[in-house]
């Protein structure tokens, strides 16, 4: 798979560093980075990245809204869940809301990489 | 309001069984024991760094966990081991560090509730520094439970219903 331009949406700043550690040492590039749902939409407009990763419990919007506003706009994203909530309910909004996948943290690596080659294998 | 305070024994013991599940998986810290002091309890003291956050409905509970800072620092040290923390910032990610491991116990509890159909919303965690005690309203519930680490002690705190209280823990009459 070819390097890929990767949207983290997070509000916790080691969260966001460990996935960037993550992303970067599986050859894909973090071209930006979002604390809040709000700031995710403008995010992706101004980044147009491949992948998008998503926590969902976050200030303002959580990450269920941001990905059906993202959706909305763009309904080609690729958007993989990447919280610690594992309430089944939550997954099956997050998957109606137009997430590709979802991911528990702790976040694992080999986790997060066979979700991304699940993903882009459905998707492209 | 959907507060049901006969939750609060189950919550706790998801609590439990999390944290033991996230302190060992994120840092290598083993839990020791817990107490449980449930539903009697008139006043909560929280340590020098508090977490707070909610789960909102049908459980309707602040919960706040209260670390001691030898527990503090030994997560700090153990979660940012491969990431740069720039001088100048260590308190920053030490706050940074409680809260993750805060809102990672809490959303891994959401999947010991699967037979509650709602969506069980949790609040973005609320760091407060100040160490004080909360004295119980008559209209309230406390609960605590107090877990014991290799590294140190962190108590959790359940109040509910979590409509009478702001996300610093403050009454709201």
């Amino acid at each position: 798979m070819s390097a890929l331009k990767v949207l983290i949406v997070d509000d916790s700043l080691i969260a966001v560093k460990k996935l960037t550690l993550m992303l970067e040492g599986m050859g894909h590039q973090v071209v930006g980075t979002a604390g809040t749902g709000a700031k995710a939409v403008d995010a992706y407009r101004t980044s147009n990245p491949d992948l998008v990763t998503m926590d969902i419990t976050m200030p303002d919007m959580n990450g269920v809204e941001a990905t059906a506003r993202i959706i909305g706009e763009f309904p080609a994203a690729r958007i993989i869940m990447v919280t610690s909530h594992g309430q089944e309910r939550m997954v099956i909004d997050s998957l109606d809301a137009g997430a590709k996948g979802y991911v528990l943290k702790p976040v694992r690596v080999e986790k997060l990489s066979d979700m991304i080659d699940k993903v882009m294998a459905r998707t492209t | 309001m959907t507060f049901n305070k006969t939750i609060i024994p189950r919550v706790m013991a998801s609590i439990l069984g999390q944290t033991r599940e996230v302190l060992a998986a994120e840092a290598v810290i083993a839990v020791d024991g817990a107490e449980t002091f449930d539903c009697d309890v008139t006043k909560l003291h929280l340590h020098d760094m508090t977490v707070i956050a909610g789960l909102g409905g049908p459980i309707s509970l602040l919960i706040a966990f209260s670390f001691e800072a030898s527990l503090v620092e030994a997560l700090f040290i153990r979660v940012t081991a491969d990431i740069e923390v720039p001088d100048g910032e260590e308190d920053l990610y030490r706050r940074e560090t409680a809260g993750e491991i805060v809102n990672t116990i809490l959303g891994l509890c959401t999947s010991d509730f699967q037979n509650i159909e709602e969506s069980i919303a949790l609040s973005p965690p609320v760091i407060i520094e100040d160490a004080r005690c909360i004295h119980r309203p008559k209209n309230a519930v406390f609960a605590n439970m107090r877990i014991r680490t290799e590294r140190g002690i962190v108590s959790v705190s359940f109040v509910g219903p979590r409509e009478l209280f702001d996300d610093h823990l403050n009454y709201q009459s």
